[in-house]
């Protein structure tokens, strides 16, 4: 137990340390990041206006927290690509040789990729935390928990999609369709009670985990705008979006121990 | 200017348009995700007084950003091509530089205007409109996919690291994505913005040219009122000084 522990703070620490090499990936998309803050959020909660079972919903309160999350999950997912390009280059098969169980192993990359997304969402987070006002440190640091728990768990996904794929091609158009679609079937941009005119895109929303991850990160930094318009109880929330993060893990250990033989391509 | 190896150096970037297999499987979702998904949950939250049909406010404006995303990969190549020396074989080949030039433009106005043709037809089935307005959408997908072509290699030139290039790029690329009028009508903009902003925000070459979309596929959707004729001659602005800005830049870059 002790030595699996080791083992899966070096592969955490192995997945973190990549965080130097994505600096300009970074600056990327801060400053989209940034223009979707202060320009079409601004500008866009100008025309628009709904109501929640409780009045008047601050659509531009709403739209900052659905920026964050895009980011947020458009940065775990290209994890994925990350994967692929290690099996092409053999780097997971050194992996698997080294003398450490798969399961830590899936698990540690899970974590590790969580933590590096979560990371590199970090100056977003900072700046959705001082213009949305986020009432309390003990606020962000739930914000934190919940965004990093929500970021294994698409590393998760994305891991075991290109553990299944392995082929890059078909990852990367996954990916890109995946990407554009899950966004925007699901909060990030609107309100539940938005999407409720077209029944198909309201039950997808439902069932959505990025729409429960970003309505979660909503009731948490502001409470007040929150309330009504979630695509469910706060509790039900928490518990998808932690069982959303386990299966992923699951997913990609059961994938890692069965169908990594045969290195990639083959 | 335009002769057979100009338009068989664009016609080699067509075909390389192809090899972004993922890329346009990822543009192509996303630009319908914007117009069937977004726009339509949108139409339902969007002030009527503001815009009063946003699918169709939307619709021109997903055209010109179709146009503008295609014509703009040109640049990423010619910067791998800098970055790794191939432009030295192409220099070798026999064509004249300028014919060089001048088809990477073209190639970069090709893509746009073959990506952008579903688009269109989307455009012509949704709102009905055929006729001679449709000539007029061409030009102004060559003309705007000619200015970002341009854009997009001139500053695939501008520095030497291809890092601080991908940035760049994208920086600017989202820049003009932004802070155009595809996604809010001017009024909105006029009333929000500092003046000079508003000012570059509708000068853009992008707005130019989905005012003018907007004008011929969805005439009063909103109350911009714009000339026609002043918004193509602005665009026809744009257009030069960018294909001549981006000729020059990248037959320097060649020499150097």
């Amino acid at each position: 137990m002790r030595e699996d522990l080791k083992a899966l703070a070096l592969i955490i620490l192995w997945d973190v340390r990549k965080l130097g090499r994505y600096k300009f990936f970074l600056a990327m998309r801060f400053a989209w990041f940034l223009l979707q803050v202060l320009v079409f959020g601004l500008i866009v909660a100008h025309m628009v206006s709904i109501r929640g079972p409780y009045g008047p919903i601050d659509y531009y309160k709403f739209y900052v927290v659905g920026a964050y999350m895009a980011v947020l999950f458009s940065m775990s997912i290209m994890r994925g690509h990350e994967i692929v390009e290690e099996l092409e280059d053999g780097l997971i098969d050194y992996q698997l040789s080294l003398p450490v169980k798969r399961r830590v192993l899936a698990i540690g990359r899970a974590l590790g990729g969580g933590i590096a997304s979560f990371t590199y969402s970090l100056p977003m987070l900072l700046v959705a935390v001082v213009v949305l006002g986020v009432p309390s440190i003990p606020h962000v640091i739930l914000l934190a928990i919940t965004t990093f728990l929500f970021a294994s768990g698409l590393v998760g996904v994305a891991m075991s999609v290109a553990l299944w794929l392995r082929s890059g091609d078909k990852l990367d158009i996954l990916m890109g369709v995946s990407d554009s679609l899950l966004v925007r079937l699901s909060t990030i941009f609107y309100p539940i009670v938005a999407l409720t005119p077209i029944a198909i895109y309201y039950y997808l929303a439902k069932v959505n985990p990025v729409s429960h991850a970003v309505d979660t990160l909503r009731v948490i930094a502001v409470p007040e705008h929150a309330s009504g318009i979630t695509v469910s109880d706060p509790l039900v929330m928490a518990s998808y979006i932690a069982g959303f993060t386990l299966a992923s893990i699951l997913a990609a250990i059961t994938l890692l121990e069965r169908r990594i033989e045969g290195g990639y391509g083959r | 200017m335009l002769g057979a190896q100009t338009l068989m150096v664009a016609y080699r970037d067509l075909q390389r348009f192809w090899k972004y297999k993922w890329w346009l499987a990822g543009l192509i979702t996303m630009n319908l995700a914007d117009l069937f998904i977004f726009a339509l949950v949108f139409r339902g939250i969007v002030r009527r007084d503001v815009v009063p049909d946003y699918f169709y406010f939307l619709a021109p404006g997903i055209a010109s950003i179709a146009a503008f995303a295609a014509a703009f990969t040109i640049g990423r190549e010619v910067m791998m091509e800098l970055r790794r020396g191939f432009h030295h074989y192409l220099l070798s080949l026999p064509i004249s530089r300028i014919d060089l030039v001048v088809g990477r433009i073209l190639g970069g106005v090709v893509r746009g205007v073959v990506y952008q043709m579903p688009f269109i037809a989307l455009l012509v089935i949704l709102t009905g409109v055929l006729g001679p307005a449709l000539a007029l959408a061409l030009i102004v997908t060559i003309m705007v996919s000619a200015s970002m072509s341009s854009l997009s290699i001139a500053l695939s030139t501008a520095v030497k690291s291809l890092e601080m290039q991908a940035t760049i790029r994208s920086i600017t690329y989202f820049a003009i994505f932004f802070l155009s009028n595809v996604f809010y009508p001017e009024n909105v903009l006029k009333t929000r913005l500092p003046e000079p902003v508003y000012t570059m925000i509708v000068n853009n070459p992008i707005s130019i040219a989905t005012s003018i979309y907007r004008a011929i596929f969805t005439p009063g959707i909103v109350n911009d009122t714009h000339q026609v004729e002043v918004l193509l001659a602005k665009l026809t602005l744009w257009t030069i000084t960018l294909v001549v800005v981006g000729a020059i830049l990248y037959d320097r870059n060649l020499k150097n």
